[in-house]
């Protein structure tokens, strides 16, 4: 089956009928009878439809010509990227939410993707079966239903004209992303210049998020955006004794059998005795697998021989000791495997608060069942967030910033956000967070959510990780050095 | 911060130069001079469109509208997503 070209200019006079009579003059409607008022990427989805039905009527006046189609597959590309990129804005909200009133359970933007698609998609069975393109002719006279086409055409651009007047303004004013409803009264228009900020041109916007290098960190004490701190001085000094392939990227020590876990920038999980000089257990994650495993930054005990690690994209595994663990069933989660451990779990912790930034620790609260992050500062986002998450189902169960408490005060124009926490445990119903920037030591009350005490640690290079031991404090660094320091009292 | 259209991608108060007719008008601001409009782009479709139906023999300059107004709604566009012009999901 061919189409001839006059078959061609009658089906795309329909075509733009439909388009212009459904979507485009629906959306006026809309305003008129509901207050419905386009934001501004809406209206740059209208208009790429008004657009599309603007070339289906070159078509119908003059033939295909190579330019009108080349034309209305670049406005249908366009469109798709709109609708997908205004989409984006909202899809990831809680269920139900979104921007204006949905249509039959649909928001809007989402309907402008989906006629983006049937338009390209009508362009190109069009395309299809159209006849060989004959050399370009003169204007030819339309028929009755690509008359009507046009006719509809200037009514419903003339009324979109209307709505844009009263919504948008003249120029030089353009729409705004957060327009009021849609009123013939002209002292409630607003018309604006809001869209001009921010200022810059930006690919990802608040999603532009460097990852953290805690190595170039500033460890002086001094400072620090906590003034005249304490010194803790460290007491002695230890050593990984085992062997690890790659570098220290985080640790952890059971206080009921003294074993350490530790992770290396590797994707290495390594359980080693008390004395941490012999490996029981060791596997290199698969990070590419699934869950995006990112670099590995954090490792707690959960009690019964659960292990957890999280990376920096707080993707985290739970792994298990498991002397009859089943090769086949395992091969899939590790790239090195010493065939005695088991992956339990494997998923990604979400948090509200701290979304666009990422983390380089891992604790666990044994009274709350809880693992605890904290964030860790960017250019974006200067917050230190504290998230709890539940161990039962590993969702965030509560987050806090917490505050300087008493005693302790802030340099002016500073913020608690300036630590870079690259360790923690709970030890006592207190969380100890040790920064890699200003070497610092914190305690934060879990409960009031404050830092009840900070103490300056010299001496220390690139922590990676702190745990309690009795009465001590253990500060590992990215070399396998780990710093023994007394516990302060709470 | 606001919850609508595209308030979240901008924290804080969103700096607006408002314009109500028939009020003490705000300053205009730095964006007088651009012209990406929703209004202006319906007239130039408008435009085109009479073209098409009515003067028929004037396709260039009908064409030419049409490509204005793809750019207009663009640079619309544009301006609206300028802070990030990908979606704000993880890539």
């Amino acid at each position: 089956m061919a189409l001839s070209e006059d078959r061609l200019r009658s089906i795309l006079a329909w075509v733009v009928i439909v388009l212009i009579g459904g979507p485009v003059l629906g959306a006026v409607l809309l305003g008129v009878l509901h207050g419905d008022s386009p934001c501004i990427l809406c209206w740059a989805e209208r208009v790429g439809m008004v657009l599309i039905a603007l070339t289906g009527l070159f078509v119908v006046r003059y033939g295909p010509r190579p330019r009108y189609l080349g034309m209305a597959v670049l406005l249908g590309v366009w469109g798709v990227y709109m609708s997908l990129r205004h989409s984006g804005l909202h899809a990831a909200r809680d269920v139900g939410q979104g921007f204006s009133a949905p249509i039959l359970g649909v928001h809007t933007y989402v309907w402008a993707l989906v006629i983006y698609v049937i338009a390209l998609t009508v362009i190109g069975v069009l395309l299809l079966f159209v006849k060989q393109i004959g050399p370009a002719e003169g204007a030819r006279e339309p028929g009755r239903a690509g008359r009507f086409a046009m006719g509809l055409f200037v009514v419903v651009v003339a009324a979109n004209a209307l709505q844009a007047f009263a919504s948008t303004g003249p120029p030089p004013w353009f729409g705004q992303g957060d327009p009021v409803r849609l009123s013939w009264n002209p002292t409630h228009w607003v018309w604006s210049f809001e869209e001009l900020d921010p200022p810059y041109v930006s690919l990802r916007g608040s999603w532009t998020i460097p990852r953290p290098d805690p190595s170039v960190a500033d460890p002086d004490p001094a400072h620090g955006p906590l003034a005249g701190l304490p010194v803790l001085a460290v007491s002695g000094w230890e050593r990984l004794g085992a062997p690890l392939a790659g570098a220290l990227s985080g640790f952890a020590r059971d206080s009921a059998t003294g074993r350490c876990l530790v992770t290396t920038d590797r994707f290495g999980v390594v359980l080693l005795d008390s004395a941490t000089s012999r490996v029981l257990h060791q596997v290199v994650l698969d990070p590419g697998f699934s869950v995006d495993v990112s670099t590995l930054a954090g490792a707690a005990f959960l009690g019964g021989d659960t292990l957890a690690v999280v990376a920096d994209n707080k993707s985290w595994a739970l792994l298990r000791p498991d002397l009859r663990a089943d090769e086949r069933a395992e091969w899939r989660h590790f790239l090195s495997w010493d065939g005695r451990v088991s992956e339990v779990g494997l998923g990604r912790f979400q948090t509200v608060r701290a979304h666009q930034m990422y983390v380089r620790s891992l604790a666990f609260d044994p009274a709350a069942q809880q693992l605890v992050t904290v964030s860790v500062p960017n250019p974006r986002h200067h917050q230190l967030v504290v998230s709890r998450f539940a161990r039962g189902d590993m969702v965030v169960s509560s987050e806090f910033e917490p505050r300087a408490g008493a005693g302790l005060t802030l340099a002016p124009g500073r913020s608690l956000a300036d630590y870079l926490v690259t360790g923690a445990t709970v030890a006592g119903g207190r969380l100890y967070a040790i920064s890699a920037a200003y070497s610092t030591l914190l305690e934060i009350d879990l409960q009031d959510q404050t830092v009840r005490g900070a103490w300056a640690v010299p001496g220390l290079v690139h922590p990676v990780g702190v745990a309690a031991r009795g009465p001590q404090l253990l500060i590992a660094q990215s070399d396998g050095g780990i710093a023994v320091l007394p516990k302060p009292a709470p | 911060m606001s919850v609508r259209g595209r308030g979240q991608e901008r924290p804080g108060p969103i700096p607006v130069t408002r314009v109500i007719p028939g009020r003490t008008l705000a300053t205009a601001g730095s964006g007088a001079d651009t012209c990406a409009m929703e209004f202006l782009n319906f007239l130039i479709i408008g435009w085109a469109a009479w073209l098409l139906w009515r003067r028929p023999e004037r396709e260039r300059l009908a064409f030419l509208l049409l490509v204005v107004a793809c750019l207009l709604m663009a640079l619309g566009f544009f301006i609206g997503s300028h802070g990030s012009l990908v979606p704000g999901v993880n890539l």
